[in-house]
């Protein structure tokens, strides 16, 4: 790594840096849009942490590049504090070129955090700040670290790379806007640029443990750090019942843009216990165009299937800025509501076995999970495990028809609406050998939308048909309705193996060989990079999926998802 | 159809239903409206909306302690209290490298999340966090395999600013371990099968007492 110089105080950069709150554009870039020739970023717009505080304890600070910034090993020349680096716009860095694998970039390489300057060239002076209320993991402890976790209550672990003067210790439960320690260039036995390096780390289900874009968790904390934005979002919440949260939010910056709600369960945005939910406001409505001047500005939230649990809830709803101000608590917020439970499906229980099973099938434990309590619980039936994940075949005889392997079984998929409330692409059906489809057992028809049960324990239950084979005069298979080929069937299930259709081509396959290795993995053409920061030659097997193989692997997936169920039981 | 769409035609049929009719037992907000104009009357009436849920669902794994009967080499005796206190009333079973790295050794609590621990020896360093709390984000794409087999599952090893990290999924709970070098000449820093050695060493300390099982 190009060893940089700590330079001389430069404060008088922060005179230099433009004023956001007056600019008219945003001043960050969008996420994704990594500096030109650094790669390729994840265009994501999700706030991770939401509710984090800024890490840094004064504005202006400045995301972006340290190797392809000014001074940067791959930036232009000049000096790391150059007034050029220390203004806006921001720009994402997560995902830039590096040779580390990263589950979450688009090349599966990258950068796993975002590297901030503070808001002037200054070594050990900028104070970085607790994030989220948690505990501290871990410190420097010798010349040789540089690196302080914060475990947040929210489960996000807040990394701070290269700072010096650590005023935490190990194991200090800390509160946020606290002191941490300072913006440095501390690398180990080298130097780095003036900046910290931020990351946040946490357990995703489907992944485990990975860094997750900071870009615009940073984003909206800095919003409420400096104030910034023009005229505040306005708006009102109109109703909270169980059968609808309605409202209407506009940003009179911006009258005709349809902008964010964010709508918080039990508690507001910093508290770790709340559930939030974002949704766009953009549903017309007759009555909001001539007080707003404009129309679409409504938004219609269905009440979460979680939250009916004859409980009292609270509701916060806050209306998103345009662009470059905090969000806005809206008029008649909070509020509070109390719904019954859903009634009850027929049916069986299938264990969700884990959270990847839940991410496999793109289920979602906030809008279709129940809590009837353990008593209603226990007297479903018991059905089989939930498979790993669903499988969209379509066999390769001319058919139309998209079954969903379930399993051991083949299940239709009554229409394209159906199979757009369980989240499944039709499109991405994989074409099979029709023998291979012909050979799965008929299950009963995919039911009209995903419900699940949780009790006081842990276990997550999907409620569906039981499985019942030709023949099967089992008390389950004849007590209940929904055997093969019969199923309970919903609005849009006529009761027939009838399966939804998909057009176009398919024959995409799944994970292709699992089993193949390379070294690298970085890609041709991709440049050495610098000591620290990764190079072509590091980084392990490199054992990423190709993602586009053939359909002989389509085939392979059978015996290997029948193997995997049979190992269960 | 999109709901905009639906709002459209049905207000061009003359199809509007005043919202409120036929509710389900529920406490209705009464709402003002301050700066601006209220709206007369909602007036929307077409498919309801479900938003992305900020941070991600939060889901709990449920893990498990194997059923061998401890690791002879870790008791809990080997630790300092304070470490002792946190891992008898851990909720996810507890790996620690054994051997010389027992001495620097600090367990910490993260309560429903699960635990942290910090192993030195030499001038290496571990952090290994076990988390029994995930977050479901439905618009993330599967990931695909990983690139190591760790503890006899599948794995990730990346690095991060000269700092290696592995992550993978074992007793229905999801690890992650750091590990800080300062002498690459570490077995464990050589590389990632060195590393990969250290995170398969790792002893899994006695279940506590008070952890129960079953569904």
């Amino acid at each position: 790594m190009r060893q940089v110089q700590p330079s001389t105080l430069v404060a008088a950069l922060a005179l230099l840096a433009p004023s956001v709150a007056a600019a008219a554009e945003p001043f960050y870039s969008p996420p994704g849009e990594l500096v030109a020739g650094s790669g390729e970023g994840r265009k994501d717009e999700k706030v991770y942490s939401p509710g984090m505080r800024f890490p840094i304890e004064n504005g202006p600070a400045y995301p972006g590049s340290q190797v392809y910034g000014i001074g940067g090993y791959y930036g232009p020349k000049g000096s790391q504090c150059d007034p050029g680096n220390f203004s806006y716009p921001w720009h994402d860095n997560y995902c830039e070129k590096r040779s580390w694998d990263m589950p979450l970039c688009p090349a599966g390489i990258g950068h796993q955090g975002q590297d901030i300057r503070a808001s002037t060239c200054e070594k050990g002076v900028h104070w970085t700040v607790v994030a989220h209320d948690g505990t501290v993991t871990n410190i420097p402890e010798s010349p040789d670290e540089y690196a302080t976790y914060i475990n947040g209550k929210d489960g996000i672990r807040y990394d701070y790379l290269h700072g010096e003067q650590t005023a935490v210790k190990l194991g200090q439960a800390v509160a946020m806007g606290a002191h941490v320690d300072k913006v440095s260039n501390h690398f180990g036995g080298t130097a780095t640029s003036l900046h910290s390096h931020f990351n946040l780390k946490m357990d995703v289900a489907g992944y485990g443990f990975v860094y997750v874009p900071p870009y615009m968790s940073l984003v909206e904390s800095y919003k409420i750090l400096m104030g910034l934005g023009g005229k505040p979002p306005q708006g009102a919440l109109e109703e909270a019942s169980c059968e609808v949260l309605l409202g209407w939010a506009q940003d009179p910056d911006e009258p005709e843009m349809s902008i964010k709600a964010a709508l918080y369960f039990d508690g507001l945005p910093s508290d770790p216990e709340n559930v939030g939910v974002e949704v766009t406001a953009d549903l017309y409505r007759d009555d909001l165009c001539e007080p707003l001047g404009s129309c679409a500005h409504g938004f219609a939230v269905e009440m979460p299937m979680s939250l009916r649990d004859d409980l009292d809830h609270t509701l916060h709803v806050f209306a998103a800025d345009d662009g470059n101000g905090p969000a806005e608590e809206i008029d008649a917020s909070p509020a509070s509501f109390r719904c019954p439970p859903p009634p009850l499906p027929e049916g069986v229980r299938r264990l969700i076995p884990t959270p990847e099973v839940i991410a496999a099938w793109k289920l979602s434990t906030f809008w279709d999970l129940a809590k009837p309590g353990d008593a209603a619980i226990a007297v479903i039936p018991v059905g089989e495990d939930l498979a790993m994940q669903p499988i969209l075949a379509r066999a390769d005889d001319g058919s139309t028809e998209v079954w969903l392997v379930d399993g051991e079984h083949r299940r239709a998929i009554p229409s394209a609406e159906v199979a757009g409330r369980w989240g499944l692409d039709l499109e991405a059906a994989e074409l099979w050998p029709a023998a291979t489809v012909d050979a799965l057992a008929e299950g009963p028809p995919l039911r009209d939308a995903p419900f699940m049960v949780k009790g006081s324990g842990p276990w997550i239950y999907l409620i569906d048909d039981p499985f019942c084979d030709d023949g099967d005069q089992s008390a389950l298979c004849g007590a209940l309705p929904g055997g093969t080929g019969t199923g309970t069937g919903g609005q849009d299930s006529d009761g027939s193996s009838a399966s939804a259709s998909a057009s176009g081509s398919g024959g995409t396959s799944g994970d292709g060989d699992t089993s193949a290795g390379s070294s690298g993995g970085t890609g041709a053409g991709m440049p050495a990079l610098p000591p620290g920061f990764g190079s072509v030659d590091e980084g392990g097997c490199g054992c990423r999926s190709a993602g586009d193989g053939d359909g002989g692997a389509a085939l392979l997936l059978v015996p290997v998802l029948l193997t995997l169920r049979r190992r269960r039981r | 159809m999109r709901p905009i769409i639906l709002a459209l035609v049905s207000t061009a049929l003359g199809a509007c239903v005043p919202l409120g009719c036929g509710r389900a037992e529920a406490d209705v907000l009464a709402t003002d409206h301050r700066g601006v104009d209220a709206p007369s009357e909602p007036g929307y009436v077409g498919p309801l909306q479900r938003g992305i849920v900020l941070g991600g669902e939060r889901i709990e794994r449920v893990p498990r302690w194997p059923d061998t009967g401890g690791d002879p080499r870790v008791t809990l005796d080997m630790l300092d209290a304070d470490s002792r206190r946190v891992a008898e009333r851990a909720t996810a079973p507890v790996l620690v490298p054994t051997g010389p790295w027992l001495a620097g050794l600090r367990l910490i609590d993260l309560g429903e999340h699960g635990h942290s621990l910090r192993a030195r020896h030499q001038r290496s360093k571990v952090i290994l966090q076990a988390s029994r709390i995930a977050r479901h984000h439905p618009e993330l794409p599967p990931r695909g395999p990983g690139n190591q087999r760790i503890r006899g599952v599948d794995g990730l090893v990346t690095e991060n600013e000269g700092i290696r990290s592995a992550s993978w999924i074992e007793n229905g709970t999801a690890y992650t371990a750091d590990l800080e070098c300062g002498d690459a000449a570490a077995p464990e820093c050589s590389g990632d099968a060195g590393f990969v050695a250290l995170l398969d060493d790792l002893a899994i300390l006695p279940r506590p007492a008070s952890v129960g099982g079953g569904r």
